[in-house]
């Protein structure tokens, strides 16, 4: 039996490593999008403090190009959205893995418990 | 002995806390003020580059003056020539988007930004000071442990 609940208890405690794993990789990329998102929130405040006349450019690669303001602020508005919608989405996700760490846990302490009782 | 040493080690602290947990908090705490000290570092550098640009932006000739200048081709070659139009100038607002603007404008810009950056740079200050006095609290209740041990040892002699 013991071998048996030791091999359980190292495949559990992997797979919860791996989770942990994938947490580590929301994290960063939680980060990622606040801070393309910050940047896209202070260009939209820019913009709205331009009049009409103004002119503006992208850079597209080596190439800056020179663009109307409406274009440039619905750009802006559009990564604003991408990025709020990438941002929940991980939120959730980032809620479920928690839960998934959680009862990773429990099966761990129980499985120790376990072994425990059976020595 | 008296009640007061017949304790264990990693006994009920003062501050409600087992020594093990203190030590816990401790290095909790260490990687928190690391953290805002580097994250400071990289404001203060980062508002820098807004002061340069502030500065550059302010050395720029007038129409009326002379605005003739250097162009680098390349680290080495530098091509004389004129600034076309001292009246406006491209600003880097981020994600890859430019404003033209007049120096007056720019400069503006970049002292909002500088000061953005200065207020936010004030808010981490304030979070770590706060940091520094509980490590220093921590640091003196784990002190007083040691030294309550080092005496039940002595007594037990």
């Amino acid at each position: 039996m013991a071998p048996d609940l030791n091999k359980k208890l190292e495949d559990e405690v992997e797979k919860y490593r791996q989770t942990q794993n994938d947490m580590k990789k929301f994290v960063t990329q939680q980060q990622q999008l606040f801070i393309t998102k910050t940047e896209n929130e202070f260009v939209k405040q820019e913009f709205e403090n331009l009049d009409s006349e103004a002119n503006i450019y992208k850079l597209v690669g080596p190439v800056l190009v020179k663009q109307e303001l409406g274009e440039g602020k619905e750009t802006v508005e559009k990564r604003l959205v991408y990025c709020e919608g990438e941002l929940k989405r991980l939120a959730s996700l980032m809620k479920d893995t928690e839960k998934k760490l959680e009862i990773h846990r429990e099966v761990i302490s129980k499985i120790q418990q376990q072994i425990a009782t059976n020595k | 002995m008296s009640a007061a040493t017949a304790s264990a080690p990693g006994d009920q602290q003062p501050a409600g806390l087992s020594m093990a947990q203190i030590e816990q908090v401790r290095t909790q705490l260490q990687s928190d003020i690391e953290m805002l000290q580097s994250s400071i570092q990289r404001l203060q550098y980062a508002q820098e580059g807004f002061g340069e640009s502030m500065l550059a932006v302010s050395r720029l000739p007038t129409n009326n003056q002379d605005n003739s200048l250097l162009v680098p081709l390349s680290s080495s070659m530098y091509v004389p020539g004129r600034l076309s139009d001292p009246d406006h100038v491209l600003v880097d607002v981020g994600t890859g988007f430019f404003i033209e603007m007049r120096p007056k404008k720019a400069q503006d810009y970049f002292k909002r930004k500088h000061d953005y950056i200065q207020v936010e740079i004030d808010k981490l200050q304030k979070v770590l000071y706060d940091k520094l006095l509980t490590r220093q609290q921590i640091n003196g209740i784990i002190q007083m442990h040691l030294q309550q041990q080092q005496q039940q040892q002595q007594q037990q002699k």
